[in-house]
């Protein structure tokens, strides 16, 4: 199914040159079929995402479609017990959560999530990349997460 | 139900019966389409100079549609019903293309279907079968392809206002695109070298390429700006492989025969066209595209003055 996702993107129809001549009547031909834009993760990875808020939820839908492995927790209880797995390439949580994430996060990079770009500013010499909520979209955290697999890779 | 209503049916009904919705195009995925057109072509354009003494108007209702049969392996499959009117815009009246004025023309030709006679005439212009398989798949995309188009109907093609030239062709090129994958602009292009039907054994085969770039503002809204090239290699052109006038004072004595008859589908047809568009998914089954579009360079053949389309799609999905 991931392969059926990926860069078909811009189905161009364009196979085809109608023409209406009559002494010569220029070609007509229409630059068209482009489809929905669907990012797709060239290296997939496996991602935990920690949240309880509904961006959090669909954050990690977004990923899961993109081609990513992911799994989804919404307590500390269970991302404690994920961390501890150490299956995990990435994981994101807030910033909030980083002395939780960090204490058991083996081998994992962490994405942390602030709420405004001053924050980013406060934290963001700690941290490879940092995401801000509310302005972050998919496209930014698939790119942070491919940098960091190719990193390891 | 005569051959008209028999080609609409079957063709609704090899495309309705494709797969099952959804979004990607992976084996059993695909679209319909219906899509309006408009076309005013203005100026024609020869070896010597430009010339404004009549325009037509054309309108087109095409229908198109692909599937993804195989992994990798996708059918196209369009035909267009096309109405065309020829405009006489010059201040001495007529149109050298009349078959049945002695004035404009003094040999009987094969055909003596008037069309030029200011009003609307149609018909089902060339159906076009093609058959690509995607090569690359990845930020680059890169799929061949291989078609033919053929005309449905004896339409008549010396006229003005002619749907068509009544030829076959085989398209022989490749879609190809560029997509970076955290990015939302694209490119995209198509280059064909297409075979066409010789006419009293002239070559009139043509390079076909269409360049578009575009940019997502949405995931399910775009818009693109893009350039189409036609570029017939031989083929004939006007005044000089019809005349040594350049004036055309020796008409219509020295246009009493074949090759003049033929002209509209032995010029050598080359034009550049410039346009933009958009694209809109109400949701992962339809869709909507426009574009507008018109001519800035035309040798041996008539000027886009204007031209714009409204398309409406139905997306199947795969497995």
């Amino acid at each position: 199914m991931q392969s059926s996702l990926r860069f078909l993107i811009v189905a161009v129809a364009v196979l085809f040159s109608l023409d209406a001549i009559a002494c010569g009547d220029s070609m007509y031909r229409v630059g068209k079929g482009v489809s929905y834009r669907v990012y797709t993760a060239p290296l997939p990875g496996s991602v935990l995402v920690y949240g309880q808020s509904e961006g959090a939820r669909l954050l990690a839908e977004a990923l899961a479609q993109s081609g990513h492995g992911v799994r989804y927790v919404q307590n500390e209880a269970e991302l404690e017990s994920e961390l501890s797995s150490g299956s995990y390439d990435v994981v994101i949580a807030s910033y909030s959560e980083h002395d939780t994430v960090e204490a058991s996060s083996a081998g994992a990079t962490y994405l942390p999530v602030v709420d405004t770009n001053d924050q980013a500013k406060m934290v963001e010499e700690d941290y490879e990349k940092v995401m801000v909520a509310n302005r972050d979209e998919i496209k930014h955290y698939l790119k942070a997460i491919h940098a960091t697999l190719k990193k390891k890779s | 139900m005569n051959n008209r209503t028999v080609l609409v049916l079957l063709g609704w009904l090899i495309v309705s019966l494709l797969g099952n919705p959804a979004l990607a195009q992976e084996k059993g995925a695909g679209s319909i389409n219906v899509e309006y057109q408009y076309i005013n072509n203005d100026l024609f354009v020869d070896d010597v100079g430009e010339y404004d003494y009549w325009s037509t108007d054309t309108k087109i209702l095409l229908f198109s549609g692909n599937y993804t049969f195989a992994d990798k392996w996708t059918v196209f499959v369009a035909l267009p019903y096309i109405e065309k009117r020829f405009v006489d815009e010059s201040d001495w009246g007529g149109d050298p293309h009349n078959p049945n004025d002695a004035w404009w023309i003094d040999f009987v030709p094969p055909d003596t279907r008037f069309v030029d006679d200011g009003s609307y005439h149609g018909g089902f212009q060339d159906m076009s079968v093609s058959v690509s398989y995607q090569a690359l798949d990845g930020p680059l995309t890169l799929s061949p392809y291989v078609g033919y188009g053929f005309p449905v109907e004896d339409y008549p093609f010396y006229a003005k206002a002619a749907i068509g030239a009544n030829l076959w062709t085989i398209p022989v090129g490749a879609n190809f695109s560029y997509i970076p994958y955290f990015d939302d602009w694209y490119v995209s292009g198509n280059v064909a070298y297409v075979f066409s039907e010789k006419p009293l054994g002239v070559n009139v085969d043509f390079w076909s390429v269409h360049l578009s770039a575009g940019y997502w503002f949405k995931p399910n809204f775009s818009v693109n700006a893009f350039a189409g090239l036609r570029y017939v290699i031989d083929g004939y052109e006007m005044p000089w492989d019809f005349t040594d006038d350049p004036t055309y004072s020796d008409y219509p004595d020295a246009y009493d025969n074949e090759v003049w008859y033929n002209h509209d589908r032995l010029l050598a047809n080359r034009s550049l066209n410039l346009g933009a568009g958009f694209n809109y998914y109400f949701n992962e089954k339809y869709s909507v595209s426009g574009s507008y579009y018109k001519g800035v360079w035309a040798r041996q053949s008539s000027e886009i003055g204007k031209a714009f389309t409204l398309g409406f799609a139905r997306h199947f999905g795969g497995e």
